[in-house]
């Protein structure tokens, strides 16, 4: 039995990003709070690219590598590409500390092409989206802060702990919480399989009606472990603060990815009208 | 905050991400430009919905703009 291409060029992925990979750890490549707010937007783009591939349709030789988790890998890969070459054709020691600023420069503006795609091919179809493209980061941004500033009132510890990194993580939940919400009830379809799957059941425990209930209860829930990682993360900071650093940058980058997977997935598919 | 920043290289690694990003959707451009209608065909709604779309458009470049900016003069 013969390989397809699209086997092929995923296999080709596979072996760059294991180059890659390779390559990244050669370099002792060290990652700080500042660097992985960096990668962020590759990340982000990842996102973007993946709910394109489901509005618009890539050719079917790169269409493999366009679907999840396959384009998130080939956004690291690119983005360690890109990192190895700034960091390697950056000379002077001034230059290297810079190097992070220019690697989420980068980022941002491999981010704003696939998203102005997004919002033009997909926002003028529908009023209801296009509003949404800015109400939901907006209404995110405003959640984000009213919890950060009672987290920091009621429970100072966690707030200082986890600073700018945990407001990515709340707002990753904020993102994802009114994405889902809006796509229940307005959409009357699930955002995410794992909130729905999640959410259903509570609902049913609760013996709450449907849909209203999922609403309520997939937002809250959402919020809660947003801030609950965040608490959580402090405590273990102080028996194991290495584990509890590598946990934060890692809550602080999947919250961001799955957030902008659900935002980006829902404005881009069929969930909203 | 460090003063290691340059400006140029800042607008550089700006312009090859604008770049690697249009690489990236590249592929699908035919199709999106296939599908969209002319300004012709659209009805007054429709023409309204292109509006917002371009002003959001605009309003994501303003943000990021701002934020090289605020770089800049904070360097």
């Amino acid at each position: 039995m013969h390989p397809t291409p699209q086997t092929l060029v995923l296999a080709a992925l596979v072996v760059l990003a294991a180059s890659v990979g390779l390559l990244l750890a050669v370099q002792r490549t060290r990652l700080s709070r500042k660097s992985v707010f960096a990668w962020l937007p590759w990340f982000g783009t990842g996102a973007a690219l993946h709910a394109l591939h489901g509005a618009v349709g890539y050719p079917d030789l790169v269409r493999p590598l366009l679907g999840s988790p396959w384009v998130y890998l080939l956004a690291a890969s690119v983005a360690g590409i890109a990192w190895t070459l700034l960091t390697q054709l950056t000379s002077s020691e001034k230059g290297r500390a810079a190097v992070t600023r220019y690697f989420g420069v980068m980022g941002l503006g491999t981010l704003l092409p696939p998203v102005v795609l997004l919002i033009v091919q997909r926002g003028i179809t529908s009023p209801t989206r296009l509003v949404l493209w800015v109400a939901v980061p907006v209404v995110s941004v405003v959640v984000t802060y009213c919890l950060l500033l009672s987290l920091g009132l009621w429970l100072p510890n966690p707030a200082y702990f986890a600073g700018f990194a945990g407001g990515i993580v709340i707002f990753g939940a904020a993102v994802e919480a009114i994405t889902t919400a809006v796509a229940l009830g307005v959409g009357g379809q699930p955002a995410t399989p794992v909130v729905l799957t999640l959410t259903t059941r509570l609902a049913d425990l609760g013996g709450l009606a449907v849909p209203v209930a999922l609403v309520a209860v997939a937002v809250w829930l959402r919020l809660a472990v947003g801030v609950a990682v965040v608490v959580g993360l402090e405590l273990l900071d102080r028996s194991h603060p290495v584990l509890a650093e590598r946990g934060l940058k890692a809550a602080t980058v999947g919250s961001l990815v799955v957030a902008a997977n659900t935002f980006m997935l829902a404005l881009a598919g069929g969930w909203l009208a | 905050m460090s003063t290691t920043t340059s400006p140029t290289t800042t607008g550089v690694s700006f312009a090859v991400g604008i770049l690697l990003g249009s690489a990236f959707i590249a592929p699908v451009l035919p199709r999106v430009a296939a599908t969209l209608p002319t300004l012709n065909e659209l009805d007054p709604v429709g023409k309204a919905l292109v509006g917002g779309a371009m002003a959001i458009v605009v309003l994501v470049f303003g943000v990021v703009a701002l934020y090289l900016a605020f770089l800049v003069v904070e360097d």
